[in-house]
């Protein structure tokens, strides 16, 4: 009997273990399944102590906006949290923790200094009858396993007209001698600047930098009661609707400046010629190796992209004093060809170009245009022209002097074509009919010309464009793919046969024209006709 | 029209005669509107669910759950425990039976049943192990057949054939067991093709191995089941020696199973390893196998070895019915709920009640024909004739 | 898949027929029959017209769909191939827009239908066709299970005939030296056709043509062991309906370590429980002699302890019996004599 007992109470635990497991794990299964927690950009992952291995707890959820805010309603400052450096910086991290003295302190002495500055200010404001947070050994409210609200930071982020904003600002007052204020942020104003105290504290993580700087400027101005100041809620740089917020501030500030950002005070060059730097030792008239140089509109550049870190990176200055001639690849730097021709990066002209080519009124027909395929040798010499005088003779630029280059730059810009070249209209063939799969469809009546008209007149604007399609038949090399630019290209069923021919991987006629069309179509995002539509294009048979 | 004979006094309306009539009936009518009106007519199968409990439980379950015919006799036969010869008559009738409700079964669920004979006589697909499960189960089906034989025969009165077959049992019950061991796991590795189907805690490559263990566990827990179940309203036709042996019998399968079991448990962990599948635990499906592992394989494991230590035939009853269940659920698993896993709950299958019906329908055969043989042929007692002989 | 036939004919006792050719098929590389042929599918291509629907449910005779074809609102449920419908076209959310994509057999190297099929009813032709023989069909749907794609479908209406439908790439229209039905009609050639071999080489074409178009991945080339049908796509395969997770094991080399363990159990089970018996039946004996020993042992000692105690009994009782004749026998001389005295006394009393 004692036997049946001891059984029946066995079974009675595994019974219950296994129904414990089903619940327990399906409600973690239901966990995963569910969306991720709404992230907050103030939410900030203590983990401090993981370089020093393995973490015991998980990392603290720690959310900035709710502490700011319960510290401003008892009279606290930043300063209860973080301490000020010597000349008045604050300092990202929490007092006791910050900057040079971690080196010093072990895990467990940071782990102390959190725990004992947290729940000691927790109890405090328990003590007031405030709201507070957890105390000791409500570690779990801490430690998340799993935090209820997950981080969620964007990019802050330094464009243009966010820039204009702070060097065109009252606020910020002017560096000595000088009516700009560069010198607030950046080490040297004017010439080769980089981030003020990147220098300075080198080796120090950069958002550390940022953070000290921008968020102390903001906060003394705020507490000057200044007209105007920055964000210093983790939320104004960070925020996803903060930032289109401002972007869409900034939108209408530039829109009533009549679309024109002022120039950036900076001495910057409004023409260059793009070339290999001057070797050590070499004369003026050397004779030029490589290639051409490139004739840059530095100015028109500055305008249309975002910031001046579009271009450059690490620090504003020469691309040619960093990137060398080809071959000459040192400490990982890639070669001034490369730096400019890379397809796949942003920073590269070509990469640059071939993102505007994306563009729906560009896309439609580069889009066709293979990978494979180099630009033909023609589009090297738009960029790449040979500097001449007067009487034509070769001028060696390498060792001039910049007003020189300047001169000779702005020269060669002024014989780029400044608009479209178009074709005669008389010579775009007014309609195409085309009767490949006569037998199924009436032909196809394309109104030819109306298309090659509204193509050219959707790019007439684009600099890039009128630079690169310097004939008129330019643009008919699209659709008349592989035949040389002519008015009069060779029919598509010159090449095209009806199936698709399996050693060239060509479409079949069919095919090509359905392909050329609908992927244009498409790419330039045309709604109507529907690609499913066949009597868009082709009217039904009646017979 | 079964009890006639047995219990001449009781009026034909019992309430088991009563429910069997009812589920034959209906099971007629479900039958007409399946040959008239196609599977689609009856079952919940679709194109993405083309098994259901016609395959899960009449094939799947019917044949694990018939393994006892050769664990029994391979019990008696091979491994000399004399202790289970009273066991070996029931045990092969109940296999033999199940395997003809099995085949009797899949006469619903194949298309063309008339051509079930096919892929042995017609055309073979060698590379398929259905064919093997087919084939198989064919030749099992008649060794079960020959195996059974004599008690019809001395039932009938043969003497002579009746002779020549009993010499023959040693040969039948190896080939018996040969049979069994290939089709029981080739049930199991039906699936194997099916990975990307069948969620990963079931899938294995050891399927076959999981399968034929289990069938082992099935079988011996069947026997034990089915003689508690028939225990009382056959306790009459009973002879001394079913009965003498009988709680033997049941400690002794009792004892194998808990060993059996537990074994199967280990594999399936070692199983489980091997694929490196442990993170699937915690899921949902992960809980549902904990279920199976801990509540339907450890849970009877332990209950067997704890009422074989005290001789508490109870326990190891209800240890039976648990493992039975358990070898359901398992076999359900595989066969349904695990299967087409990756499947929106929308495309999932349920049975319905056609299904559900023919199942039951083919079961209340089983019971019907069961007592209507054990009434009659000396299966739970020697045949007067024939007790001197061993 | 005669050639990968790995069990031979498991006759009555068919393990010796079985082992020489499961040892042959024991190497489990495979190469497609050099003149397979297949179709590449291009996902950027696909516009999503249905005109291949409309060109199968001709070509092949099947019931006129619930929908006409040119109605494209069927494309918002994902659908899978049915007995009446051997292709379907699926559209699925891109990243630049919906993209579309055909469902249909796709020709396995390896078909898991026909490495599943007991009665061979499904076929790899030379040409690459996998073709059903409804003939010999019993409607098991074992292929349907089998197939990793979901593609055959099941006449489940049908009470007395039904068969399994699906895609035969167009075998009857080869055969005639045409295209198959949906490849001919494509309008964008997203379907083209010819020797497996040479898709692929066009499928890498396209893919290095334009590495921004596609993703760097010829799926058929070896999910499943490969198969006859291609895709290309800039989409995730899985975000257009094409599972990634399948590997690339064909079906018969899934099945294959419990096919070959077939010969192995059909050899060593008999030898092993033959064994077992031998053992335990000479135990048995050898129990059965000792028993019988112990019996006769037990049966002579008892006998001769019982005749000792016989003996013993016997001569005890001898013993006592001679005592008590001696007893009896001086008890009556006693009378004897006490009556002579009486008589005596009498006497001399009478006369």
């Amino acid at each position: 009997m004692a036997n049946g007992k001891r059984v029946l109470r066995f079974s009675a635990i595994l019974i219950a273990l296994a129904g414990v497991l089903v619940f327990h794990l399906e409600a973690m299964g239901m966990l995963d399944s569910t969306a991720e927690a709404e992230g907050r950009p103030d939410v900030i992952m203590i983990d401090t102590i993981a370089r020093f291995g393995e973490l015991e707890q998980p990392a603290a959820v720690f959310k900035h906006d709710v502490h700011t805010k319960a510290l401003k309603a008892q009279g606290k400052s930043c300063e209860a949290c973080h301490s000020k450096d010597a000349k008045g910086n604050m300092t990202l991290t929490f007092k006791g923790v910050e900057g040079d003295g971690t080196s010093e302190l072990g895990a467990s002495d940071i782990k102390k200094i959190y725990h004992d500055g947290c729940i000691t200010c927790h109890n405090d404001t328990a003590e007031k009858n405030l709201e507070s947070g957890p105390a000791v050994g409500e570690c779990r409210s801490c430690h998340q396993e799993k935090p209820e609200t997950g981080v969620m930071r964007a990019d802050a982020g330094m464009d243009n007209v966010l820039h204009y904003a702070h060097w065109s600002s009252k606020e910020i007052p002017a560096d000595k001698g000088k009516d700009t204020n560069c010198g607030a942020c950046h080490k040297k104003s004017g010439e080769e600047d980089s981030w003020r105290v990147a220098a300075e504290k080198s080796g120090e993580p950069l958002d550390e930098v940022f953070h000290s700087k921008c968020v102390t400027c903001h906060q003394s101005l705020a507490d000057k009661k200044a007209e105007k100041t920055g964000p210093v809620k983790c939320a104004g740089c960070h925020g996803t609707a903060e930032i289109a917020d401002r972007k869409a501030e900034e939108a209408k500030k530039l829109a009533a400046m009549g679309g024109v950002l002022p120039r950036l005070p900076r001495k910057q060059p409004d023409l260059l010629m793009v070339m290999p730097k001057l070797e050590e030792g070499a004369k003026i008239d050397d004779k030029p190796s490589g290639m051409a140089p490139v004739a840059f509109n530095h100015k028109f550049h500055e305008e249309n992209v975002d910031s001046c870190r579009t271009c450059h990176h690490k620090s504003v200055q020469a691309c040619s004093s960093c990137h060398t001639q080809l071959g000459v690849e040192k400490d990982g730097v890639v070669s001034l060809d490369q730096a400019m021709h890379v397809v796949m990066s942003d920073r590269s002209c070509i990469g640059c170009h071939a993102k505007e080519q994306e563009k729906p009124e560009c896309a439609g027909c580069h889009s066709l245009r293979t990978a494979d395929k180099p630009a033909s040798d023609a589009s090297c010499k738009t960029c790449h022209v040979t500097p001449r005088d007067a009487e034509g003779n070769a001028l060696a630029l390498a060792g001039a002097p910049k007003e020189m280059k300047e001169a000779v730059a702005g020269q060669i810009i002024a014989e780029r074509p400044q608009t479209h070249a178009v074709p005669a209209v008389d010579a775009i063939p007014e309609f195409v009919t085309i009767g490949a799969i006569a037998d199924k469809f009436q032909a196809s009546k394309m109104p030819h010309r109306k298309i090659v008209l509204k193509m050219l007149d959707n790019i007439k604007d684009s600099k890039l464009a009128s630079t690169f399609h310097a004939t008129p038949e330019a643009v008919c090399g699209a659709c008349h793919h592989n035949s040389p630019a002519t008015l009069t290209p060779p029919k598509c069923s010159s090449c095209h046969a009806v199936a698709t021919d399996l050693v060239s991987g060509k479409p079949g006629l069919k095919a090509a024209y359905h392909g050329q069309c609908m992927r244009c179509h498409t790419e330039m995002k045309l709604e109507k006709p529907a690609a499913t539509n066949c009597v868009a294009c082709h009217e039904k048979k009646t017979n | 029209m079964s009890v006639d004979n047995a219990a001449p006094k009781k009026s034909f309306f019992t309430p088991f005669n009563l429910i069997a009539t009812m589920i034959l009936i209906a099971g007629v009518v479900v039958s007409v509107m399946r040959f008239t009106g196609g599977l689609g007519a009856v079952t919940n199968l679709d194109q993405n669910n083309p098994w259901g409990i016609w395959i899960g439980f009449d094939l799947l379950c019917g044949v694990a759950l018939a393994a006892g015919g050769y664990t029994t006799s391979a019990a008696c036969y091979i491994f000399g425990l004399k202790k289970f010869h009273a066991g070996v008559r029931p045990a092969i009738l109940t296999a033999f039976l199940g395997y003809a409700l099995v085949v009797f079964a899949l006469g619903y669920d194949v298309g063309r049943p008339w051509r079930l004979p096919y892929p042995i006589f017609v055309q073979q697909g060698t590379t398929s192990l259905l064919f093997e499960v087919g084939l198989c189960v064919m030749l099992y089906l008649t060794v079960l057949f020959i195996e059974f034989s004599p008690a019809a025969l001395e039932w009938l009165g043969m003497r002579k054939i009746r002779n020549i077959v009993v010499k023959m049992t040693l040969a039948l019950t190896i080939f018996g067991v040969v049979l069994s061991t290939l089709h029981q796991s080739s049930l199991g590795a039906l699936f194997t093709i099916a990975p990307s189907k069948l969620h990963p805690l079931w899938y294995s490559q050891y399927l076959p191995l999981f399968f034929f263990v289990s069938s082992i566990c099935a079988g011996m827990s069947m026997v034990i089941f089915e003689g508690t179940l028939s225990h009382k309203p056959m306790h009459h036709l009973m002879d001394a020696e079913y009965l003498d042996n009988h709680d033997g019998l049941i400690l002794g399968f009792g004892k194998a199973t808990s060993i059996v079991l537990f074994g199967y448990f280990a594999i399936k962990v070692i199983g489980l390893a091997y694929d490196n599948n442990w993170h699937y635990l915690t899921t949902g499906y992960g809980a549902w196998f904990m279920v199976e592992m801990l509540g339907f394989v450890a849970l009877p494991s332990f209950l067997y070895a704890i009422g074989v230590r005290d001789r508490n035939i109870t326990l190891i009853k209800w240890a039976a019915g648990l493992t039975v269940l358990g070898i359901v659920v398992n076999r359900f698993n595989i066969s349904m709920v695990a299967f087409n896993y990756h499947l929106p709950a929308a495309l999932r299958y349920f049975p319905s009640w056609g299904e559900i019906t023919i199942s039951l329908f083919v079961v209340t055969i089983g019971v019907v024909v069961f007592r209507f043989i054990t009434t009659r042929m000396p299966i739970f007692f020697e045949h007067p004739d024939y007790k001197d002989e061993h | 898949m005669l050639r990968r036939t790995f069990l031979g004919l498991l006759g009555a006792a068919g393990a010796s027929a079985a082992l020489p050719k499961s040892a042959k098929a024991g190497g489990h590389e495979f190469q497609p029959h050099p003149d397979t042929h297949g179709v590449l599918f291009d996902a950027t291509r696909c516009i999503g017209c249905r005109r291949c629907e409309k060109a199968c449910n001709e070509v092949n005779d099947l019931p006129a769909p619930d929908k006409p074809f040119d109605d494209l609102s069927v494309l918002e449920q994902e659908r899978r191939t049915t007995e009446k419908a051997y292709t379907v076209v699926n559209k699925y959310a891109g990243k630049g827009g919906p993209v579309f994509r055909k469902t249909q057999c796709n020709h396995c190297l390896e078909p898991a239908c026909a490495s599943a099929c007991f009665v061979r009813a499904f076929k790899k032709l030379p040409n690459g066709a996998v073709v059903y023989d409804a003939s010999v069909c019993v409607g098991c749907r074992y292929c349907m299970v089998a197939c990793p794609f979901g593609i055959p479908a099941y006449e489940y209406d049908e009470p007395i005939t039904p068969r399994v439908m699906k895609c035969t790439m167009c075998a009857p229209r080869l055969a005639e030296g045409k295209l198959p039905g949906c490849v001919e009609i494509c309008p964008k050639e997203a379907l083209v056709y010819g020797p497996r071999e040479e898709l692929i080489k066009v499928a890498r074409e396209r893919i290095r043509r334009f590495p921004e178009r596609y993703l760097d991945h010829v799926y058929g080339e070896k999910e499943m062991g490969g198969t006859s049908w291609l895709y290309i796509s800039g989409e995730p395969f899985s975000n257009i309906g094409l599972r990634e997770d399948l590997g690339t094991k064909s079906a018969p080399e899934l099945t294959a370590g419990a096919l070959a363990a077939v010969p192995m159990v059909v050899g060593l089970w008999p030898v092993v429980l033959g064994g077992i018996w031998a053992v335990t039946q000479r135990n048995a004996k050898i129990a059965n002699q000792e028993r019988v020993m112990a019996v006769k042992d037990a049966l002579t000692k008892a006998g001769s302890e019982a005749e000792k105690k016989l003996a013993d009994e016997l001569s005890k009782a001898e013993v006592a019996n001679k005592r008590r004749i001696e007893v009896e026998v001086k008890k009556a001389v006693e009378e004897a004599l006490s009556a002579k005295d009486d008589d005596a006394e009498n006497n001399e009393e009478e006369s």
